[in-house]
């Protein structure tokens, strides 16, 4: 028989340490333990049994993985720690002697440390940090809008703050945006990049305080280490869309006439000037070589890459429905193209300039409000003018004033709303999020569902105006809507809007035309009353339902149970949705009487 | 006896001074003594000050003004410490003579004859190399120096790290380096250690909020985040008073159940015993009466015959036993199914519970580790009441504050522990009534 085996010598007493045990190993103090634990992403474990792993002991630990603390112990900036542990003690020293040459020297040759190799080693390609992006991009967001505070360095805010801008700008010119929600928390945007999905949250642009309770230390770690990561991953996303980085403008003639019309009031240097212009993100960023990549060709490549996911057939359903997919989101990316915006000065500017310009529409403001004004209040041209504020004098019948909502809602719809819901002083529609997907059977919100309405191109309830196409309303029962159709709809909304935009200058013209198109809609509304169709479906429901029952009772036991359980979940489930519509409806009606019963006390 | 000491001490010594040698011997001069030795010290050291004029004596301190500036303003000159001072040569003492003076390298002619000529302007082909090769050096030096010194100022990032040529940049300062130089200094990459890149916690980095907060939610939505916050905080009471409640029931160790537990159940019943007084007796008897073993008589002692006998049956058993177990195992040859059925089953058992455990860890995934000393806080969810609702974006007043949601969001993804901060905890300032500005109060 061989010597006995010591308890807590192998297994998980040696696979896991505490946190104490490694500090002490790897010679650190506690701050530096984090700070290093934070940039190298080594992050603290529960053991699958904490007894074991605490030699018997019962207290509850921190515990690391050995392995990593052992990776931990060869990391170069380890000495950079130690060396500016020196420094500060010698600074310290030279302070309290009042050497103030030294001083100077010392704080020349401060040990800096660099974590390039690190983020490489965390994020070995460039679709691992892409991946990653939310932390970093709301960390960043989280920091620029944050006050200036003595446990931060001083640098941090104002780097955050470019290093967002930059990416904001990259998204404006690759047309990244996808989703735009405004929470109470925050606003959370969604976009997506390269193929990934991105989500980061920006706080409202308020200087409230900082909640005292949160290590500052620890969080302004995280951000050194996303901000460094945010660096790299703009240079590269910038290399990607041919652009300068830093960025740069491309002052074209019509922007360089803004400038002028700024530079009689100078406001700054011409460096700070020139940020502070990427910083408005009004203007163009300049590109690196002059030769724009011809479109045409990469449509052609988009094609043959169809043609080859498709097998080489190119009338196959799913290469069409990929196109008109594609169509789709061409037209959504410039879904603003055209409109002319005025921001006033109550409305938040740096959120509405982003949104709008990430769907191609111009921005401007006040040019007192803030740099990077590109047109003036005077401007006939103006389509929109974005306003917060219930008493507002409407100087300009070329334009439509609206709410700010407005904006957030036509991009969250993937269509131009009507505008005359968001008119100021108006009972905005409620603000819905566009994170939400309904499933099958589930309960659409009155709102919701007008919305949905519109996005396939029914027109319901007082906004009718025109309704070229008959069979609308017939295809409405339709289940198999074609995409191509849906598109066409899409399209025609989108015209009409802008045709109306023009139309708007002439007003008479226009009352005549609606007159007209009353008229019009009052026939149509009589020719399509058809009950052909509806007993159709009616009767082939009902075949399916005896179909349906038929096969029910072929079913073996061990299914029917299944199956039986199934219909119970959708019978509760279509019960939830048929009390919550009723309550709605009873919600509205009392609604309504208060209304009224207002109206008449105060008539009385 | 007593009452002599203190009349020596009260009484003041008589001493008749009439004779000369008595008044020299007795009289006290200390104070002319003091003053003349005083008068004889200021002749020594330059006259008396007395006769002295107004102007030796004192001095215009022209430079009180500047004294008082110098005070305020912040920098001062170094402050040499005493030890220091210390260190320094002393200037009395002269300097130590080498013990082995050294006669000063006689120069080559040949070296004398270039030096001739540098300082004449005309340098050799060989320094010449070197020095270009310095300067070239010291220039790149600069460069990177400047480079990196600016990116860590600005933060900008002025290489593609994820690029072809970015490995070469970051080996070795801007310089390219090859393999046997990373080994030799110690310069090569570690390998990473399993499991490095995985992800801490399956949850998303950023939690979508539900539709309820919107800045202007749908009437339906808004009454679902209600709800919810409702249940959440309800069973948060629930629990607290639960807690509570364990908290007033008095604890008692399980001995102390057991005796209470006793007189509960035998209130009543020896009443009489315990008017007696009997009872304290039993129990007295009870503690002490540990019994011992009964003796052994002549029957009952183990003989050697007996033990052998005993140790023969018990082998007999053993063996009675082994043949039996042989048997059973000759004959599992005629039941292999059923054995290969058992073994079917158990296998079943095993994957439902590698099912299960695996389930579970499925459902403990979004669950935040324990991995610290303290529980994870959850953050309550963000709401804003009916009332609070403004339905307009200039009016709005966010709640929460993102720097705590990202705090916590760590937490939960296990990235870093939970802990108490009891530092940030503390309030900043303290406040006080002062007694002069009381509020007056009616």
């Amino acid at each position: 028989m061989g010597r006995e085996k010591k308890k807590f010598t192998s297994g998980t007493a040696t696979n896991f340490i505490t946190r104490a045990s490694a500090v002490k190993k790897l010679q650190l103090s506690l701050v530096d333990f984090r700070r290093l634990c934070i940039l190298k992403g080594v992050y603290p474990v529960q053991p699958s049994n904490p007894a074991k792993a605490n030699k018997g002991k019962r207290a509850m630990r921190t515990f690391y993985r050995s392995k990593d603390i052992l990776f931990l112990s060869h990391e170069p900036i380890i000495y950079k720690f130690r060396a500016h542990k020196i420094f500060a003690r010698k600074v310290k020293t030279a302070k309290k002697k009042r050497e103030w040459g030294r001083l100077d020297r010392l704080e020349d040759n401060k040990p800096v440390y660099n974590v390039d190799h690190i983020v490489k080693e965390r994020y070995p390609t460039f679709v691992d940090a892409l991946r990653d992006l939310d932390d970093p991009l709301t960390m960043c967001a989280t920091f620029a809008a944050m006050r200036k505070n003595a446990k931060l360095e001083s640098k941090l805010i104002p780097l955050c703050s470019r290093l967002m801008v930059e990416f904001m700008n990259f998204v404006i010119a690759s047309r990244a945006l996808r989703k735009v929600f405004l929470s109470i928390k925050g606003i959370y945007y969604q976009g997506e990049i390269q193929g990934q999905t991105v989500t980061w949250i920006v706080p409202y642009s308020f200087n409230y305080s900082r909640p005292r309770d949160i290590d500052l230390r620890i969080m302004s770690t995280f951000v050194e280490f996303y901000s460094n990561l945010l660096g790299f991953i703009n240079f590269r996303l910038y290399a990607s869309i041919n652009l300068h980085y830093p960025p740069k403008l491309s002052l074209t003639e019509k922007s360089r006439t803004s400038t002028q019309l700024e530079n009689e009031s100078n406001f700054c240097m011409d460096k700070e000037e020139e940020e502070e212009r990427v910083a408005a993100l009004t203007h163009d960023l300049a590109k690196v070589s002059k030769e724009p990549i011809t479109e045409e060709e990469d449509e052609e490549v988009n094609l043959q890459d169809e043609e080859l996911m498709a097998g080489g057939s190119l009338d196959s359903e799913a290469v069409q429905e990929a196109r008109a997919e594609q169509d789709k989101e061409a037209k959504f990316k410039t879904l603003f193209e055209g409109c002319k915006f005025f921001l006033s000065r109550e409305v938040p500017r740096e959120m509405l300039t982003f949104v709008i310009r990430c769907f191609g529409g111009q921005v401007s403001w006040d040019k007192t409000m803030f740099i990077g004004a590109t047109y003036d209040v005077k401007d006939e041209s103006i389509t929109h003018q974005i306003v917060d504020r219930p008493q507002q004098r409407k100087e300009y019948l070329s334009r439509y004033y609206i709410q700010p909502q407005w904006v957030i809602d036509s991009v969250n719809a993937r269509l131009l709303l009507p505008v005359e819901e968001y008119f100021p002083g108006v009972v905005l529609p409620p603000h819905l999020s566009p994170f939400v997907q309904e499933k099958e059977g589930d309960y659409i919100p009155p709102e919701k569902q007008t919305l949905l309405d519109r996005q396939m191109g029914i027109q319901t309830g007082k906004n009718t105006e025109e309704d070229d196409d008959n069979d609308d309303e017939d295809d409405d029962d339709d289940k198999e809507v074609s995409e191509d159709e849906e598109e066409s709809h899409l399209a025609e909304a989108e015209e009409k809007h802008l045709s109306q935009l023009a139309k708007k200058q002439d007003r008479k013209e226009q009352k005549h035309d609606k007159k007209q198109k009353t008229a019009e809609s009052s026939r149509l509304s009589v020719e399509a009353g058809q009950v052909q169709p509806v007993n159709v479906i009616y009767e082939a429901e009902k075949e399916a339902r005896m179909e349906r029952s038929l096969q029910e009772m072929m079913m073996t036991k061990k299914r029917k149970r299944l199956y039986q359980k199934l219909m119970k979940k959708r019978k509760t489930k279509q019960k939830q949705v048929r009390k919550l519509t009723n309550r709605r409806e009873q919600y509205e009606k009392d609604q309504k009487m208060s209304k009224t019963k207002k109206q008449k006390s105060t008539g009385k | 006896m007593e009452e002599q000491p203190k009349a020596t001490t009260t009484k003041r010594k008589r001493v008749a001074k009439n004779r000369k040698k008595a008044w020299r011997k007795h009289s006290n001069i200390q104070d002319v003594e003091e003053f003349l030795e005083e008068q004889r010290q200021q002749m020594r050291t330059g006259g008396l000050a007395s006769e002295k004029s107004d102007q030796d004596l004192f001095f215009e301190d022209k430079d009180a003004g500047k004294l008082i500036r110098t005070k305020s303003g912040k920098k001062r000159g170094p402050i040499q410490l005493k030890v220091d001072r210390r260190l320094r040569p002393d200037p009395r003492v002269p300097p130590v003579p080498k013990a082995f003076p050294r006669k000063n390298k006689r120069s080559s002619k040949r070296i004398l004859e270039m030096r001739a000529k540098e300082s004449q302007g005309v340098i050799g082909a060989n320094k010449q190399r070197r020095l270009k090769q310095s300067e070239e050096q010291r220039s790149l030096y600069q460069e990177t120096r400047q480079k990196e010194k600016k990116r860590q100022e600005v933060g900008q990032a002025t290489y593609d790290i994820w690029g072809e040529d970015a490995t070469k940049v970051i080996k070795k300062g801007g310089i390219e380096a090859d393999e046997h130089f990373l080994r030799e200094t110690k310069k090569k990459p570690k390998k990473l250690p399993p499991r490095y890149q995985d992800k801490p916690s399956k949850l998303p980095a950023v939690e979508i909020i539900a539709p309820g907060a919107s800045y202007n939610p749908s009437l339906e939505d808004h009454q679902d985040l209600v709800n919810a916050t409702y249940e959440i905080e309800l069973k948060k009471q629930k629990d607290e008073e639960r807690l509570e409640r364990w908290h007033k029931i008095p604890k008692l160790s399980a001995k102390q159940v057991q005796e209470t537990y006793i007189d509960e159940m035998s209130a009543g019943l020896f009443a009489e015993e315990a008017d007696q007084g009997v009872e304290p007796e039993t129990t007295k008897g009870e503690a002490e009466g540990v019994l011992p073993n009964p003796p052994t008589t002549f029957e009952n002692r183990k003989t050697k015959k007996r033990k052998r006998k005993e140790k023969e049956l018990k082998e007999k058993e053993k063996q009675v036993k082994a043949e039996k177990l042989q048997r059973i195992r000759q004959n599992e040859v005629y039941r292999l199914r059923s054995i290969a059925k058992e073994i079917s089953e158990k296998d079943a058992q095993f994957e439902a519970e590698r099912m299960k455990r695996e389930q579970r860890q499925k459902e403990m995934e979004n669950v935040p580790r324990a991995v610290g000393h303290h529980k994870l806080e959850e953050e309550p969810m963000v709401i804003k009441l009916s009332d609070e609702l403004v339905g307009s974006l200039r009016e709005l007043k966010p709640e929460g504050h993102l720097l705590r949601d990202r705090y916590k969001s760590f937490q939960k993804r296990n990235i870093i522990e939970a802990r108490t901060w009891k530092r940030g905890q503390k309030a900043q300032y303290k406040e006080y009534e002062k007694k002069s500005h009381k509020e007056i109060t009616a």
